[in-house]
C-alpha cells in the first residue's frame, strides 16, 4: 500500500509539483508533461492536485487490453510498460480521477512512478499539501491536518 | 537559440487587430538579462522621449526572464513597463507582477509581449499556445474582475486558463487602478488599469503548453531542490508563512527590512507614511 497522500485545503496551487515533475522525468518544465496536475477553482481560491493513486484494485490495470499498467514490484507503484501501451486512451477514461496523461510527443499514456519511492513533489510543497508514506496508514497525514484544527479549536476557546 | 529562452517577442497592434512575431537577437537576451532588462531595451529603441500615456502608440510591454517557467524558486515574476499616467509629466515606469501569467506566456511560446494601439470596442485578447485572436469583450465590459474571470474560463472551457483583466475602475480610466490576476496577484505602481482601459482592452487569457528547455536539467533540478529545502528552513520565511508579508515590517528580532521607507507610498515617488510603518506588524 503506497501512495501520495493530498491535502487540497494546503495548496497553494503554485505549480512547482508540476514544474519538478516534468523536470525530472522529461528534462524540461511544462504542466502538459506533467504526472502530477493541478485544478484550479480560481473564484473560490481552491487548487487540488490530481495523481495516480496506486489503487489497489486499479481500474486502469483491468481495463488495459495489451497488459501494459503493471504493478512494479520495487515501489508498489501501477506503471506503464511503454513497450506494450498502444496509447488506445483506456486507462484515461477507467480512471476515477482520471490521472493518467497522454504524452504529447510519444502517445503513451503516462503515469506517476513514485520516483524509485522518493517522490520529488513531496520535497518541493512548501505547504506540505503532498506527502508520501511508503508504508503504514496513508490516512495519517490527514489525520493529523485534523487534530490541528481540533487543537485550534480548543485553544481559542 | 538560447535554452531557457524562447527568443520571440509578440508584437500586438490592437487598433488593426493584428498580430506578429519578431525575433529577439541573441545578443540582447545576453546583455539584457531578465524582463526589466528586455523591456527596458525596447523602450530606449524604439523612444527618444516618453509620450503621453493616453495615446494609442504608448506600448504595454511585458515580459519574462530565462528561469521563469521552470522549477527555480521565484522565477514566476513578469515584469511590465510603459509610460505611466500616475507622474505629472509622461515618464517611464516599470513594476513587476507576481504570479502565474509569465509562465503560460513563455510556454507559449514566447519572452515579450508588446501591445500598442487602440481598439475601436471592448476586446480581449486570447493568445492559445502561440495563436492570437481578438475576441468581443462587450459582455464583460462593466464585469468585476472575478466574473471576467470565470467568465472568460467557462467561455474557453478550460479552468486552467490564465486570465489578466481590468474591472470598472480600469474601464472608467481611473489613473490608479490595477490589473489583476487570479483574484489576488496586482501589477501595481504603474497605473496599468488605467492604460487597459485606454486601449478597450479587457482581459489577456493566455494558455501556453511548450516546454521549457533547460542546459542543464539534472543540475538545475539539484540546484532548485537545495535552494528550497534552505528557503523552507529560514527564519524570516517561517515567519512569512504564519503572519504574511506584513511581518516583514515588524520591529522585533532584527528582521525589519533596512530602508523599508518605500514600501508604504501614500503618493506616488512623492511622499512616504513612514510614521505609519512603526505601528504595523504581521500580528
Amino acid at each position: 500500500m503506497s501512495a501520495i497522500s493530498i491535502l487540497p485545503e494546503r495548496c497553494t496551487g503554485c505549480q512547482s509539483c508540476e514544474m519538478v515533475c516534468s523536470l525530472s522525468h522529461e528534462g524540461s518544465c511544462s504542466s502538459s508533461l506533467s504526472r502530477i496536475r493541478m485544478k484550479k477553482w480560481d473564484e473560490i481560491s481552491v487548487f487540488m492536485p490530481i495523481v495516480c493513486q496506486h489503487c489497489e484494485k486499479p481500474p486502469c490495470m483491468t481495463i488495459c487490453p495489451t497488459g501494459a499498467r503493471t504493478r512494479s514490484p520495487e515501489t508498489n507503484a501501477v506503471v506503464t510498460d511503454e513497450k506494450r501501451c498502444v496509447g488506445c486512451k483506456s486507462c484515461l477514461y477507467a480512471c476515477p480521477y482520471n490521472a493518467p496523461l497522454l504524452h504529447p510527443n510519444t502517445k503513451r499514456t503516462i503515469t506517476c512512478d513514485l520516483c524509485n519511492g522518493q517522490p520529488l513533489c513531496t520535497q518541493v510543497c512548501t505547504t506540505r499539501a503532498i506527502s508520501y508514506s511508503p508504508e503504514g496508514d496513508l490516512s495519517m497525514e490527514r489525520k493529523k491536518a485534523f487534530g490541528q484544527l481540533f487543537l485550534h479549536s480548543i485553544k481559542s476557546r | 537559440m538560447i535554452k531557457g529562452w524562447k527568443g520571440k517577442r509578440l508584437r500586438i497592434d490592437l487598433s488593426l487587430q493584428n498580430a506578429w512575431s519578431e525575433d529577439i537577437p541573441a545578443a540582447d537576451l545576453c546583455q539584457w538579462l531578465g524582463g526589466r532588462g528586455l523591456n527596458a531595451s525596447f523602450f530606449s529603441q524604439n523612444f527618444r522621449s516618453p509620450i503621453s500615456p493616453s495615446s494609442p502608440e504608448n506600448p504595454i510591454a511585458f515580459a519574462v526572464g530565462p528561469l521563469t517557467g521552470s522549477l527555480a524558486p521565484s522565477s514566476g515574476w513578469t515584469s511590465i513597463a510603459s509610460f505611466s499616467p500616475l507622474f505629472d509629466l509622461p515618464s517611464y515606469a516599470f513594476t513587476r507582477m507576481a504570479g502565474h501569467f509569465g509562465v503560460p506566456l513563455k510556454a507559449a511560446g514566447y519572452d515579450q509581449l508588446i501591445l500598442q494601439g487602440k481598439a475601436d470596442r471592448p476586446v480581449y485578447l486570447w493568445i492559445d499556445n502561440g495563436e492570437v485572436k481578438f475576441e468581443k469583450a462587450a459582455s464583460l465590459w462593466g464585469k468585476e474582475t472575478t466574473e471576467t474571470t470565470v467568465a472568460i474560463q467557462e467561455e474557453k472551457g478550460d479552468r486552467n486558463i490564465e486570465v489578466l483583466c481590468i474591472g470598472p475602475a480600469g474601464e472608467r480610466q481611473l489613473p490608479f487602478t490595477n490589473v489583476i490576476h487570479r483574484l489576488s496577484w496586482t501589477g501595481d505602481h504603474l497605473g496599468l488599469g488605467y492604460l487597459f482601459g485606454t486601449k478597450q482592452l479587457k482581459a489577456i487569457a493566455i494558455r501556453g503548453k511548450k516546454p521549457v528547455t533547460l542546459h542543464d536539467p539534472r543540475r538545475i533540478l539539484d540546484l532548485c531542490l537545495s535552494l528550497k529545502g534552505r528557503i523552507q528552513k529560514d527564519q524570516r520565511i517561517q515567519k512569512v508563512k504564519e503572519e504574511g508579508t506584513f511581518s516583514l515590517l515588524g520591529r522585533e528580532d532584527g528582521m525589519m527590512i533596512k530602508n523599508g521607507k518605500s514600501w508604504l507610498p501614500t503618493d506616488p515617488s512623492k511622499q512616504w507614511s513612514v510614521s505609519l510603518r512603526t505601528h504595523l506588524s504581521g500580528q
